[in-house]
């Protein structure tokens, strides 16, 4: 019988080998965001573009690689840059991909983020690139920097994919990611941080910038902070969330009539009020953030963990 | 016990065979199945498969599109979510089912009249062929969910389409003949075996030496009056075969 059982077992094989299987009809209809060895590429081709957009500080050919605050950053950068006659780095040299966090979609718009850390100088940012459509290139739409020491938490996986978090599900966290982010802004908005961010190495510095514009001579000073609606968020693998978003800031300067306000040579003020200010000026400002998120019952406060950012609109107002 | 499970076995060799046949017969010599060419009515820029209408995995598919004069046609192949965000925004028609060899049901999408961007600048079709008059696309389908896209490029739309399909599993040709082979041989070998095993009819026949050394066929009954006797020799013959 045991020649038998391997006559069958090779029928089997044999015919098994031949026939095309029928895929699960209830299996969801998903995309991986993107083949982990095309991360590179990407990161490449915007380094690249950026580059050289840096060298001529020319925004145009970033609209190709960035999109929303990114770009806003980097184009008041090459304003303040150009009038300021300040020469920006460009990041574009050798780079290494630390991580890449790839979920999947069932539909568009597609996203993933990376940590890429430029070989020259050691600095590393969390980068999220977006796809808006099929039809559309990848586009960054936010980078934050964080520091060398800085360790990002685990990213739970579902098979090879990244665990993705709905910027509106707090569940089993401490909040939802969008609540996260307008609870930071508000603690910003408030002189009394409230304590949950108090000790936020984002928020002190925020505050260590409103006080020294408290302390101008002549001018009223005014802050308010909002979020951006696009917020992207992964689940770590402790249950909490790591999310990427962005704060906006104006600044709003109100000179005390008959005066007029200079700025020190190498401020943002500077570049876009050469000749300072009269009556009212507002400078609107985008923060870019990393934030962790810490699942229900932890001890730990959300904190942020990287951020970068800049001017991205002026305005002036004589009267 | 052991005569069923060698008939089974034999069952199993007889459908190898007749599976061996079938393959050659549907598949041919070059393994493929055809199918078309099949007249497509459509004034639009795209044609789709909606997600799922494509449910295997693992077969060689071959789609021609055919449009008249040298219009530019390309055909693409590419995860459900890519294809259906690429023709979004344009007038298409999406097959909605499809059964092998050609039983199609549409669907009229509205839409632009024209698509977003090239389908030849696309980075994420899995498998894609663009030409002047007709374009061929040849891919194995992945176990993700995929659709087949037949798309006009530039100012071009797709009035006079013809579609042919094939359908192929690779070395299906070879294989069958394996199966026939395999199969053939199990059923002959079974076969073989079974004619030389005793069976449930198996037959005891008793001969008696005589004293001047002649042999007798004797029955049981017979066997069982003679008493006590001496068994010189026991020998199993072959059915078929006599002492």
């Amino acid at each position: 019988m045991r020649a038998a059982t391997l006559a069958v077992a090779t029928l089997m094989v044999l015919a098994g080998c031949a026939l095309p299987g029928e895929r699960d009809p209830d299996a969801p209809v998903v995309k991986h965001v993107l083949p982990d060895e095309e991360v590179d590429d990407v990161v490449r081709e915007y380094r690249t573009v950026r580059g050289a957009a840096v060298d001529a500080l020319d925004p145009q050919p970033l609209s190709t690689v960035e999109t929303g605050s990114a770009l806003a950053i980097d184009t008041g950068m090459f304003t303040i840059a150009e009038e300021l006659e300040r020469e920006e780095f460009a990041f574009d040299g050798a780079f290494t991909v630390e991580e890449s966090y790839l979920p999947r979609f069932s539909r568009y718009p597609l996203w993933f983020a990376t940590v890429v850390s430029d070989d020259a100088t050691g600095r590393r940012q969390v980068q999220v690139f977006e796809r808006g459509t099929a039809s559309e290139p990848w586009l960054v739409t936010l980078t934050a920097e964080i520091t060398e020491k800085t360790r990002l938490p685990g990213v739970g996986r579902s098979g090879d994919a990244a665990r993705r978090v709905a910027p509106d599900d707090g569940t089993a966290m401490a909040g939802a990611p969008e609540d996260i982010l307008a609870s930071l802004a508000a603690s910003l908005e408030d002189d009394e941080a409230e304590a949950t961010w108090r000790d936020d190495p984002f928020v002190e510095q925020m505050a260590g910038a409103l006080r020294a514009n408290q302390q101008l001579d002549g001018v009223s000073f005014e802050q308010s902070w909002s979020t951006e609606p696009e917020v992207y968020a992964l689940r770590t693998e402790d249950g909490g969330a790591l999310v990427f978003g962005t704060l906006l800031r104006q600044n709003t300067f109100t000179v005390d009539g008959g005066l007029r306000v200079t700025w020190p040579e190498n401020s943002p003020q500077r570049a876009f009020w050469p000749d300072g200010v009269v009556g009212t000026g507002s400078l609107r400002y985008a923060h870019q953030l990393v934030v962790y998120v810490p699942p229900d019952g932890s001890d730990e406060p959300p904190r942020t963990l990287g951020a970068s950012g800049g001017v991205i609109d002026s305005s002036a107002d004589p009267n | 016990m052991r005569i069923i499970g060698w008939r089974l076995l034999q069952g199993a060799g007889v459908l190898a065979l007749l599976a061996g046949i079938a393959g050659i017969a549907v598949f041919g010599p070059d393994s493929r199945f055809v199918s078309g060419p099949h007249p497509i009515e459509t004034e639009g820029s795209a044609i789709v498969t909606r997600p799922g209408v494509i449910a295997w995995k693992d077969v060689q598919i071959e789609v021609l599109a055919e449009v008249p004069g040298d219009k530019p046609v390309f055909v693409g192949l590419g995860n459900s979510v890519d294809v259906m965000s690429y023709v979004e925004g344009t007038e298409r028609l999406e097959v909605i089912s499809f059964e092998p060899p050609w039983s199609v049901e549409t669907s009229a999408a509205q839409g632009g009249p024209a698509l977003p961007a090239s389908p030849t600048a696309m980075d994420w079709w899995i498998a894609g062929e663009g030409g002047l008059g007709g374009a061929l696309l040849q891919a194995r389908l992945p176990d993700e969910s995929v659709s087949v896209a037949v798309l006009s490029v530039g100012d071009a739309n797709l009035r006079g389409l013809t579609l042919s399909t094939a359908y192929g599993i690779e070395g299906i040709f070879a294989r069958s003949i394996g199966l026939i082979l395999l199969g053939g041989a199990v059923v002959m070998l079974v076969h073989l075996l079974l004619r030389r095993e005793p069976g449930e009819d198996e037959q005891v026949v008793y001969v008696v030496v005589e004293e001047d050394g002649s042999e007798r066929e004797i029955s049981a009954e017979e066997l069982e009056a003679l008493g006590e006797v001496e068994i010189i020799e026991e020998t199993e013959v072959p059915p078929g075969e006599r002492r």
